[in-house]
């Protein structure tokens, strides 16, 4: 399902993924104003300015560029680089691309952007292309300053049934471990399969299978491991606890101010105005 | 504490096909006893029985007198550590110190007493400074004396070690042997590192097929040629110089 | 499969959130009850697994293009349905995080079209054919059939959620002729990878498969459970869709005539205008600057100035703020 006839070589894909889950873990591990924020400002924060977002018409382009903002600062501001991010836009891309497309062909209503006589639908393609990229934008400031133990923290203060949080934390300590025997076992079978670019299909069920059984020995030695320290049925994965800061609150309701302002004020045209 | 006895234990995954059979042994408290033998030879499964992972042996397994049951598990695992071969299962929490406090905690010690002994254990194994250091992101070395600290924690009276050195750096390796040798608990280290076993252990346990072949002075075992090389093992490499 | 923020509208994710949310608490209480505690440690590394085994490609035979694994039916035939529901969540959780796949708001909605069907439906397409005994021929029919099916469920969302967001002209025919074939492939190939992994463990270890042991049916969903848990989703879906489309019919007349067969395309009764109301009720303060079509961007030319003037000053403050901090702990 994700990116179905792509004709990557297997290796570069998983590496690659095991490079950027590092690099941002780095980003995360950096001593920076936005990695102290409190986990759930900036989950809150995220998630508001999202809704935001794509609530705007279709047809609002200002409006949609006036949301640029929050993502223009923070990257400034923390230190971010926007290549690294924009290179993660292109899995989500495409869809929406490809669905924002068909409608300046079916919407041909006149309409005027800068200036310009287009058709409404390319206004609203391009609406929807800059809230694919914002909203991108948004989660990635959220990520790459924010652990995924400490999201986890932001997610159990909002009671998240703590089976769901263990196997978040559980999945992300071992997915590492995972893709690199994953890369091992393809590279393995691509050096014996030369010019293959993929896995053929009569070992289809044995390589993937190996590695789930495999998999399975481990989850059963991790068992083992739990239940040697005292582990039976229950228990809290997160028992850190992430201090409330004055900065915080103001920070949370600084942003949300700024995004109901821009929702509703057309920022853009009324600066523009002044000088205009 | 921290005595171990074993009385006709026999042991089998799948019926009829047994992989421990018939051992019988002793360990006193603060022994070293090192465990060798080939692959296959049932190591890692006896050392599995002794913290109840290996379930269903016939025999008596008794740790302090306490008979290895389901019902004594709990008491049993808290003072006897299991570190395994594979550093990547033992560890499963995302950050050192999380992991190492894993075991106090659930033992349901207070909060300060957990702290108290994640510092301690993480002191004892030179290991301070990757408190809060991702799993992910240590390496082998690192991983495997994280995984010595998260059973030092619970302070145990025996520790059951699984190919301590295996995949270290030589460094690493010495390192290991030192830690080892300075805690005060019952060992039983498995191994096919048998320089490391001259290193640590005073008794040595020969083990083929299941079967105890040999049991007693390191210095004897480890010396005697005929019967390492008869049970697919050799000398130990400081030993293999001179003689050769 | 995974949809982006930008494709869905706020009511809608809502709508998707609460359904996933309320699968969620089913499946929680299910694991929990089952007091089974190896299945924490057992879902976590097969998340895990699943996760890596997405990025291998599969080759087609005769077609030379590579097809990859989903997952959700296969970990529904190992976990069951509730456990692998779980799972995927905390998956795709972990993807819209680190990867960017998919996003947090439509994270609703994604699990909705992969988790729940393919867990759900997946498993009880499963027990459809697991009754009466397990064989490789089974198996590998279950597979299959559940992949399919779930994918079609789920591809057939995509197409009601994105419609139903306002964002797209594409009429829902069109759409939906697009979306079913492709993923009726889709489905095929991911299939096909998962009949050969779980045949591949039923030949190795038969014992990890769901429903392999007969006797332990009181862990099991029954399928009467199932059905009532499908109902309420479907109950909910369709009334969140219908409070929307109710207050503007003008959305789902216009579906309608989609599929009737009029060609004529008429800009009065767009799906915008659902969408636009929608914002209305979204924003907390009254709409002042735009109503209707007459977009008031395009007005003047005084928005590109006000948008550059704006990012000027953004650019220049952060720079200060950069500045001034670097100061601060030199």
């Amino acid at each position: 399902m994700r990116g179905t006839m792509k004709n990557k070589s297997p290796m570069s894909k998983i590496s690659s993924a095991i490079t950027e889950i590092q690099r941002i873990e780095d980003l995360q591990k950096r001593d920076q104003w936005l990695n102290r924020i409190h986990p759930l400002v900036k989950l809150a924060c995220t998630c508001f300015y999202i809704v935001c977002l794509v609530s705007f018409h279709p047809y609002d382009i200002q409006g949609v560029l006036s949301m640029g903002l929050y993502p223009l600062i923070l990257f400034m501001a923390g230190d971010l680089s926007i290549t690294d991010c924009l290179r993660r836009v292109r899995i989500v891309l495409p869809l929406v691309c490809l669905i924002g497309l068909f409608n300046p062909i079916f919407d041909r209503t006149p309409m005027l952007l800068f200036g310009f006589v287009v058709r409404a639908g390319f206004v609203s393609m391009l609406t929807l292309i800059l809230k694919g990229v914002f909203a991108v934008l948004s989660s990635y400031i959220l990520i790459a300053s924010t652990s995924i133990e400490n999201l986890c923290y932001a997610m159990s203060l909002l009671h998240l049934p703590g089976i769901l949080i263990t196997e978040i934390l559980l999945i992300y300590r071992y997915v590492g471990l995972l893709l690199s025997e994953t890369e091992r076992i393809t590279q393995a079978y691509s050096l014996r399969a030369p010019g293959q670019k993929g896995v053929h299909f009569k070992v289809w069920g044995s390589l993937a299978g190996q590695l789930l059984l495999r998999s399975m020995d481990r989850a059963n030695d991790v068992f083992d491991s739990m239940s040697l320290r005292g582990y039976s049925s229950d228990f809290r994965y997160i028992k850190q606890y992430v201090r409330w800061r004055p900065s915080d609150i103001i920070y949370l309701a600084l942003w949300c101010a700024v995004f109901l302002f821009l929702r509703n004020f057309p920022l853009l045209l009324l600066v523009g105005s002044l000088f205009i | 504490m921290g005595q171990i006895e074993i009385r006709n234990l026999t042991f089998a995954y799948k019926k009829g096909a047994d992989i421990l059979k018939d051992i019988s042994l002793s360990v006193a408290p603060n022994e070293s006893v090192g465990l060798v033998g080939a692959n296959g030879a049932g190591k890692s499964t006896l050392l599995k029985v002794l913290v109840g992972l290996n379930m269903g042996f016939s025999g008596s397994v008794m740790i302090d007198s306490v008979p290895v049951e389901k019902k004594t598990l709990a008491g049993i695992r808290q003072k006897t550590g299991y570190v395994f071969q594979d550093s990547d299962s033992q560890l499963f929490m995302t950050t050192v110190g999380e992991d190492v406090a894993f075991g106090p905690r659930n033992y349901g010690l207070s909060e300060s007493e957990v702290r108290a002994r994640t510092d301690a254990a993480l002191a004892e194994t030179g290991i301070t400074h990757l408190k809060d250091r991702t799993i992910m992101k240590l390496s082998g070395g690192e991983k495997k004396l994280a995984s010595i600290a998260t059973i030092l924690s619970m302070e145990p009276e025996i520790l059951l070690l699984d190919e301590p050195s295996i995949t270290l750096d030589p460094r690493n390796r010495r390192n290991i042997i030192n830690i080892l040798n300075r805690i005060q608990a019952t060992k039983i280290i498995a191994s096919h590192d048998l320089d490391m076993i001259m290193d640590i252990c005073s008794r040595t346990i020969l083990m083929a097929g299941g079967k105890i072949i040999a049991d007693g002075p390191t210095d004897q075992i480890l010396r005697d040629r005929e019967l390492l090389e008869g049970n697919s093992l050799e000398l130990p490499l400081r030993l293999q110089s001179g003689s050769r | 499969m995974h949809m982006a923020d930008a494709l869905v509208a706020p009511a809608v994710a809502g709508t998707m959130y609460l359904c996933s949310a309320g699968a969620a608490t089913y499946s929680v209480k299910k694991v929990r009850d089952m007091a089974d505690p190896k299945k924490i440690p057992v879902m976590g590394i097969m998340g895990a697994f699943v996760f890596a085994t997405q990025m291998i490609n599969f080759t087609i035979p005769g077609t030379g293009s590579s097809g990859h694994l989903c997952g959700g039916m296969l970990l529904t035939g190992l976990l069951g349905p509730c456990g692998a529901f779980l799972t995927m969540i905390s998956v795709l959780l972990i993807q819209c995080l680190l990867f960017a796949d998919g996003g947090l708001l439509a994270l609703g909605c994604n699990v909705c079209n992969m988790a729940f069907y393919g867990c759900f439906i997946g498993a009880l397409i499963w027990r459809l054919f697991m009754k009466g005994g397990m064989t490789r021929g089974k198996i590998i029919a279950a597979s299959i059939v559940g992949s399919v099916v779930t994918l079609q469920m789920g591809a057939f969302s995509v197409v009601i959620e994105t419609l139903a967001s306002g964002i797209t002209e594409l009429p829902f025919t069109a759409f939906l002729l697009a979306m079913q074939p492709i993923h009726l492939a889709i489905g095929t190939v991911e299939g096909l990878i998962t009949a050969a992994v779980l045949s591949f463990v039923y030949s190795a270890r038969p014992e990890l498969l769901y429903c392999s042991d007969t006797s332990a049916s009181e862990n099991r969903l029954s399928v009467g459970k199932t059905l009532a848990i499908i109902g309420v989703c479907a109950a909910l879906i369709g009334g969140g869709l219908s409070l929307f489309a109710s207050s503007y019919p003008d959305g789902l007349e216009w579906s309608v005539e989609r599929i009737t067969g009029s060609t004529e395309l008429d800009a009065e009764g767009s799906i915008y205008e659902a969408a636009g109301s929608v914002q209305e009720t979204t924003s907390l303060l009254p709409d002042y600057a735009f109503k209707g079509s007459e977009s008031a961007a395009g007005t003047s030319f005084s928005g590109i100035v006000g948008g550059a003037i704006v990012a000027l000053v953004c650019i220049g403050g952060c720079t200060a703020f950069r500045f001034y901090k670097k100061a601060q702990t030199a």
